[in-house]
C-alpha cells in the first residue's frame, strides 16, 4: 500500500470516528479553538510589536546612536560622523507646523531630519527631491516634504504642488516651499506613541556652533545605517570612544554619566523598549494555558481511549502493528486540530478586537496588527503540536499491550494504576501551572491597583484640554507679544463661558512622554567642577493653571497676572526641587540661573506633579510664566462645574472667534490622559487576567474531568469500600483526598514555577515583590477553592455511590 | 462467633438473647422507574438461627440477590420488619448501616472485588480500617484470617497477579477478617472453574463447622446441596425452605461430593 492510500484510508478512518461523536468533536474543537485563539491572538501582538520587520530595506543594519545625553545638532554630527561603521545617518526630532491658507488650519506632525534620513531609510520622494546638506543652513531650511496622505487629503494630488511655498509655521520659519513629496505608504520611524508624520523639515543649525555652544538640542534620536557587516556592538564601541573623547575635551557639557551610558541599539530594540520581556513573558502565559488545553483533551481521549478498548483489541487481533495504532489516533488528533486551528485564527481576531489592542494597549508598533504568514505559521504549528501534545499519550497508552487483553473480558476495567497516576500527574500539571499563570496576573492586577492609588499630584475631574498650535513664527516672533495676548484673550473668554470654573495653561500636560529639561545655576550653589550643571524640568504657565489642576501652592505666592513681561522675573519650583535645593530653608526669594536664559527668582513653591507617569517619582521642575517666556504651542485646560465635553463646541468656537488661524489640534479629558498613561499597565494586567481566568477555567474542568473520570473508573471499589462498612462520609474524605493530594502537589510545583516566572514581569510591577506573599497566597487560596469545588462534585458523587447497583453490574 | 457490644448502640436498639440471629416479618421490596413498578419481594417471612448454613436458590430474576442484599443492609425493604441478632435494622440511616455492615456482616462476591489498588494484606484489612482498630491487632487478625483461607503466603501480591480461586480465597479472608455475625455469599463459585469453586465451598464448610453463620445465593445445585437449609425463591416469595435430609447428604457422599456437616 502506497503512503498516500495509507494517509487516504487514515483520513477516512478519522473523518468516520470525528462524525460519529459531535458532542466529542465540537467539545475538542471548541477547546482548542479556545486555546490557538489566545495564543494567536498573542503572538499577533507580539508579531507585531516584536517580530514584524521594520518597514525599510535591510532593518536589521539600522541602529540607534546612544550619546548618552540629550544631543544637540552639533553632537550628533560628531557622534555619527566618527563611527567609521555607519554609512549614512540622520538626526530626528518631533514637531508641529501649523498649517494655514484658504481653508482651516492644521497642526501638521512633522518629523525634522537630516539630509542622510533617505539614505538611512532607503526611500527616495515620489516627487520632487530629497534634502540637501546645505538645507541644513537656517537660510535654506525653509524646505518641506509631504507625506502622500496629507498630499492628497490637503491638495488634492496637485502634481504641481513641487516648488509651491506654504504658510507652514515653525522652528523658525513663517513659510516653507514643498520640494517633494514621499511614496505612498512610507511611515517614518514613528515616535513611540504610534503617531505617524505628515510632514518632513530639515533640521538646521546657526553655523558654527560647537558641541559646548550648540543649543539645538532637541535632536531626540540619531539613527545611523550601518554598513554591511558591521555589527550593533561595533557602533556602540566606537560611539563610547567619541564620547570618551569628547568629554575630555568638554567636560563642562559631557559629564561621565554620559559617557557611561553611551552605546547603541538596534532601531526595532530602541522601539520596542521594555515591552520585550513582559510580551515574552504573556506569550509564555499562554503557552501554559495551552499546555493546560491539552492537559485536559489528553484526559478526554484517555477517557474515550477506555470506551475504544475493545475496538483496539480486535484492531490488534486483526494483525494492525502498534504504530499503526497509534498513527490513527494521532491522525484524528490531527484533524481536531487543524480545524480548531481554523476556528481559533477567527477567535484571535475578535479577541484583539475585543481587547480594542490597537488603540489602547499603549504597546509600541501596536497601531496595525496584520495577519501575515509568520501568524498564520505560528497558529498551525501551534494546532499540530497540539495534536501531539494531546494525542501522543492518549494513544500510546490505549494502543498499549495492557488493553489488548481487553478482548477476552466484558467487565469494565476500573481504570489501572498507571492511569490513575498518569491523572494525578495531569491535575498536578495543571494545578502548576494555573497557579503560575494566576499569581502572575495577582502580581500585575496588583501594581495596577498600587499605581492608581498614588496620588498624581493633580486633580483631572471635570477638567478638559485643547491644544493649540498657533504658528510659532508669527505668535513667538517679535518677542512673542502675539503670543502673549492670545494666551490672555482666552483666559478671559473661555473662562467667562457659563460652566468654566478656571482656566490655565501649559505648553507639555504631565503624564505624558514630552520633557524639557534645562540646565540651571542655583543660588547657594556654585557651578560644578568640571561637570554638566544639574537639570531640571522646565514648563511654562499662566496665570489660572495651578488652581485648574487642583494643584496646592506650598509657600510663597502662585503666579499671577502682574507677572508682566517687563516685570521681574519669576518662577516656581516644585517642593522636591525646593527641597533638593535648599533643605531646611525657605526657597522662596532664591535665584535660579537657566542655561542660555535669564536668572528669575522663586516666588512660590507648588506641589510635586508625576510628569511622565504615576510609576516615576516626580523629578525637580520649574514653571516660568508666559508673559516672561511667551510660547505659541500650549495645552489650555478647562476647568467645568458639569460634563466639560458638552463645552467642546463653545470653547473650540472662542478660539476660532480671538485667533482664526490657530487650530485646536486635539481636545481631550484630562481624565483619559491619567487613564492613557496607565494604558501599557492595563494592557498587561487585563491580558494576563484574561488568560488567568481561562487557566482557572480550564484547571477546574481539568481537575474535575480527571476526578470524575476516576470516581466513574473506581465506583465498583467504592461499592465493595461500602459494602464493607464505609461510611458515605468516609468514601467523601477519601476520594476528597484523593483528588486533593495531586492539587497540594500541583500548589507546591506551581509555587516553585512563580518564583521563576514572577522575575519575569519584574519590570512591570509597581509597589509589589515578585514573590508578594499576600499575592501568592490569594492565588493559592484561589485556586485551592476553585480545585477544591472541582473535587467535590465527584467525590460527592462517590458518596453517593449505590453499592448494590454497582455490586449488581459487576 | 462474637457479638459486638456496639452493634445495639450503631442501630439505635437493644438485643435480645432469645431472638434468632436473624428475623424477616412481611419485607417487601419494590423498584420504581418511570414507568414500571417491580416487585422484587413480596411479603418475605425468614428467619435464621446462629450457626446455620443457608443456600438461596431460584430462577434469574426472582429476587435473590436482592432478598441478600436486604440482609446485608446493602438495600432496604419497602414494607416489612428486619431484626438482626434481636435488633431492629430496616429503617437505619446509610451511616448506621454501613457500621453494622461493618462489624456484623461479611460478603463474598461473585466477582471477588477485590480492590486493584491493594494488595493481598490490605485488601483483607480494609474492614478493619474502618473500624479505627490499632495496627497490630489489625495485622493479627489478617494473617490470622489469611492463614485459615491458605493465602498467609501471598500478602504482597495484588489481585492481578492471583488467580479466579486464590482471589475469591482471598475475599473469604475479607469477609471472614472481621469476626462477622454472618457471611453472606452471593454466587461464590460463579467466576469460578468446578476444581475452584469446590474448593471455596469447602472452605465455606470449614467455616461453618467452625461455627460460621452462613448465607449463599446460588443456582448451583450441586453447591445448594452444601448447606444444611435450602430455600427456593420464585417471583420475590420463598416457596421452599427445607432442612437438607441425612438421605440426601448420604446420596451426595456416593456421587463423590465430600459432605461435612
Amino acid at each position: 500500500m502506497t503512503f498516500l492510500d495509507t494517509l487516504r484510508q487514515d483520513l477516512r478512518f478519522a473523518y468516520r470516528q470525528i462524525r460519529r461523536s459531535p458532542g466529542f468533536t465540537a467539545s475538542v474543537i471548541l477547546t482548542l479553538a479556545l486555546g490557538v485563539g489566545a495564543s494567536v491572538a498573542m503572538f499577533t501582538v507580539v508579531n507585531a510589536v516584536l517580530l514584524r520587520p521594520l518597514p525599510y530595506p535591510h532593518p536589521d543594519r539600522l541602529v540607534e546612536l546612544l550619546p548618552g545625553e540629550n544631543a544637540n545638532i552639533a553632537l550628533a554630527t560628531v557622534v555619527s560622523e566618527s563611527a567609521p561603521d555607519i554609512e549614512a545617518w540622520t538626526g530626528l526630532s518631533g514637531w508641529t507646523l501649523t498649517l494655514t491658507g484658504a481653508a482651516e488650519p492644521v497642526a501638521i506632525p512633522t518629523q525634522m531630519v537630516d539630509a542622510g534620513f533617505f539614505r538611512v531609510f532607503g526611500v527616495q520622494p515620489l516627487l520632487g527631491r530629497a534634502f540637501r546638506p546645505a538645507d541644513r543652513n537656517r537660510d535654506r531650511s525653509d524646505v518641506v516634504i509631504l507625506s502622500w496622505s496629507l498630499w492628497q487629503s490637503r491638495f488634492g494630488g496637485d502634481p504641481s504642488i513641487v516648488g509651491r511655498r506654504l504658510a507652514l509655521d515653525g522652528n523658525g520659519h513663517a513659510f516653507r516651499t514643498v520640494v517633494g513629496v514621499m511614496p505612498r505608504g512610507f511611515h517614518g520611524p514613528a515616535a513611540l506613541d504610534g503617531s505617524d508624520f505628515q510632514a518632513w523639515a530639515p533640521l538646521d543649525a546657526p553655523p558654527g556652533r560647537t558641541v559646548a555652544t550648540d543649543s539645538t538640542w532637541y535632536v531626540n534620536t540619531i539613527v545611523g545605517r550601518m554598513r554591511p557587516g558591521a555589527t550593533v556592538d561595533g557602533v556602540a564601541t566606537e560611539v563610547r570612544a567619541t564620547m570618551e573623547r569628547l568629554h575630555d575635551r568638554f567636560p563642562e557639557v559631557i559629564d561621565r554619566d554620559a559617557v557611561r551610558a553611551a552605546g547603541a541599539t538596534g532601531v526595532l530594540a530602541s522601539m520596542v523598549g521594555d515591552v520585550s520581556r513582559p510580551l515574552w513573558t504573556l506569550l509564555g502565559a499562554v503557552g501554559l494555558v495551552l499546555l493546560l488545553l491539552c492537559a485536559n483533551l489528553a484526559n478526554l481521549l484517555l477517557a474515550r481511549g477506555e470506551h475504544r478498548r475493545r475496538e483496539l483489541a480486535v484492531r490488534t487481533a486483526l494483525g494492525a502493528g502498534r504504530s499503526r495504532l497509534v498513527r490513527d489516533q494521532l491522525v484524528e488528533s490531527l484533524v481536531l486540530s487543524l480545524a480548531g486551528c481554523a476556528v481559533g485564527i477567527g477567535l484571535a481576531r475578535l479577541i484583539l478586537a475585543a481587547l480594542r489592542v490597537t488603540r489602547i494597549s499603549g504597546l509600541p508598533r501596536a497601531g496595525s496588527l496584520p495577519l501575515d504568514p509568520r501568524v498564520l505559521a505560528f497558529a498551525v504549528g501551534v494546532s499540530l503540536a497540539c495534536a501531539v501534545g494531546f494525542g501522543l499519550l492518549p494513544a500510546l497508552r490505549a494502543s498499549s499491550g495492557a488493553i489488548r487483553a481487553g478482548i477476552g473480558q466484558g467487565r469494565r476495567s476500573e481504570g489501572s494504576r498507571s492511569g490513575r497516576r498518569l491523572g494525578r500527574v495531569l491535575v498536578a500539571a495543571e494545578v502548576a501551572l494555573a497557579l503560575v499563570v494566576v499569581t502572575g496576573a495577582g502580581l500585575l492586577l496588583g501594581s495596577l491597583r498600587a499605581l492608581r492609588s498614588v496620588d498624581p499630584g493633580l486633580d483631572v475631574h471635570h477638567v478638559l484640554d485643547l491644544r493649540l498650535e498657533p504658528p510659532s513664527h508669527a505668535y513667538e516672533g517679535g518677542g512673542g507679544g502675539r503670543a502673549r495676548a492670545l494666551y490672555s484673550e482666552l483666559r478671559a473668554r473661555l473662562g467667562a463661558l457659563p460652566g468654566v470654573e478656571s482656566v490655565g495653561a501649559i505648553q507639555l500636560l504631565p503624564l505624558t512622554d514630552g520633557n524639557w529639561a534645562f540646565p540651571y545655576l542655583a543660588e547657594g550653589h556654585p557651578p560644578p567642577q568640571g561637570a554638566p550643571l544639574p537639570s531640571a524640568n522646565f514648563r511654562v504657565v499662566t496665570p489660572g493653571y495651578f488652581r485648574t489642576l487642583g494643584i496646592p501652592l506650598v509657600a510663597g505666592r502662585l503666579l499671577g497676572p502682574d507677572d508682566r513681561e517687563d516685570g521681574a522675573p519669576v518662577g516656581l519650583v516644585n517642593a522636591t526641587m525646593a527641597r533638593q535645593l535648599w533643605p531646611g530653608e525657605s526657597a522662596i526669594g532664591k535665584e535660579i540661573e537657566l542655561f542660555g536664559s535669564e536668572p528669575f527668582r522663586v516666588v512660590g513653591v507648588v506641589g510635586d506633579v508625576h510628569q511622565r507617569s504615576l510609576r516615576e517619582a516626580p523629578r525637580p521642575e520649574m514653571y516660568r510664566p508666559l508673559a516672561q517666556y511667551p510660547l505659541a504651542g500650549m495645552d489650555v485646560l478647562l476647568k467645568t462645574e458639569g460634563d466639560p465635553t458638552a463645552l467642546i463646541g463653545p470653547m473650540t468656537r472662542s478660539v476660532h472667534d480671538v485667533a482664526p488661524d490657530v487650530p485646536v489640534a486635539r481636545t481631550r479629558l484630562m481624565g483619559d490622559v491619567l487613564t492613557d498613561s496607565l494604558a501599557r499597565e492595563r494592557f498587561f494586567a487585563g491580558v494576563l487576567a484574561f488568560f488567568a481566568l481561562l487557566a482557572l477555567a480550564l484547571g477546574a474542568v481539568g481537575v474535575y474531568g480527571v476526578m470524575a473520570y476516576q470516581v466513574g473508573g473506581r465506583q465498583g471499589e467504592f461499592g465493595v469500600r461500602m459494602a464493607l462498612g464505609a461510611t458515605p462520609g468516609r468514601i467523601l474524605r477519601r476520594a476528597l483526598g484523593d483528588g486533593l493530594l495531586p492539587v497540594g502537589a500541583g500548589i507546591a510545583l506551581g509555587l516553585a514555577g512563580t518564583l521563576v516566572s514572577s522575575r519575569l514581569l519584574s519590570s512591570l510591577l509597581y509597589g509589589l515583590r515578585p514573590t508578594d506573599p499576600a499575592t501568592v497566597t490569594a492565588a493559592v487560596v484561589i485556586l485551592a477553592s476553585v480545585a477544591a469545588a472541582a473535587t467535590w462534585i465527584p467525590a460527592r458523587r462517590a458518596a453517593r455511590v449505590d453499592p448494590m447497583a454497582v455490586l449488581r453490574e459487576e | 462467633m462474637n457479638q459486638s457490644e456496639s452493634f445495639s448502640e450503631a442501630a439505635g436498639g437493644a438485643a435480645t438473647a432469645t431472638a434468632p440471629l436473624i428475623r424477616m416479618e412481611g419485607v417487601k421490596k419494590v423498584f420504581l422507574t418511570e414507568e414500571v413498578e417491580t416487585h422484587a419481594l413480596a411479603d418475605v417471612h425468614l428467619e435464621i438461627e446462629e450457626g446455620e448454613f443457608l443456600s438461596i436458590a431460584g430462577p434469574s430474576g426472582c429476587g435473590k440477590t436482592t432478598l441478600l442484599s436486604i440482609l446485608g443492609l446493602l438495600d432496604s425493604p419497602t414494607e416489612g420488619e428486619y431484626d438482626l441478632d434481636g435488633t431492629p435494622v430496616a429503617r437505619l440511616s446509610a451511616s448506621q448501616r454501613a457500621t453494622i455492615r461493618n462489624r456484623h456482616i461479611g460478603f463474598i462476591f461473585q466477582a471477588f472485588n477485590l480492590i486493584g489498588d491493594l494488595n493481598v494484606f490490605e485488601n483483607v484489612e480494609l474492614p478493619l480500617t474502618y473500624r479505627d482498630m490499632p495496627s497490630g491487632e489489625r495485622k493479627e487478625r489478617v494473617m490470622k484470617a489469611l492463614e485459615r483461607v491458605g493465602m498467609s503466603h501471598r500478602t504482597r501480591h495484588y489481585p492481578a497477579q492471583l488467580s479466579g480461586g486464590q482471589q475469591q480465597r482471598v475475599a473469604v479472608a475479607r469477609a471472614v477478617v472481621g469476626d462477622p455475625l454472618i457471611l453472606l455469599a452471593d454466587e461464590p463459585t460463579g467466576n469460578l472453574d468446578s476444581t475452584n469453586g469446590e474448593a471455596v465451598m469447602e472452605l465455606l464448610n470449614e467455616l461453618h463447622s467452625d461455627g460460621a453463620t452462613i448465607c449463599m445465593v446460588t443456582h448451583d445445585p450441586r453447591y445448594a446441596e452444601y448447606a444444611e437449609r435450602q430455600i427456593h425463591l420464585f417471583d420475590g416469595q420463598i416457596v421452599e425452605d427445607r432442612v437438607r435430609s441425612p438421605e440426601v447428604i448420604e446420596e451426595l457422599r456416593e456421587s463423590g461430593y465430600e459432605v461435612e456437616l
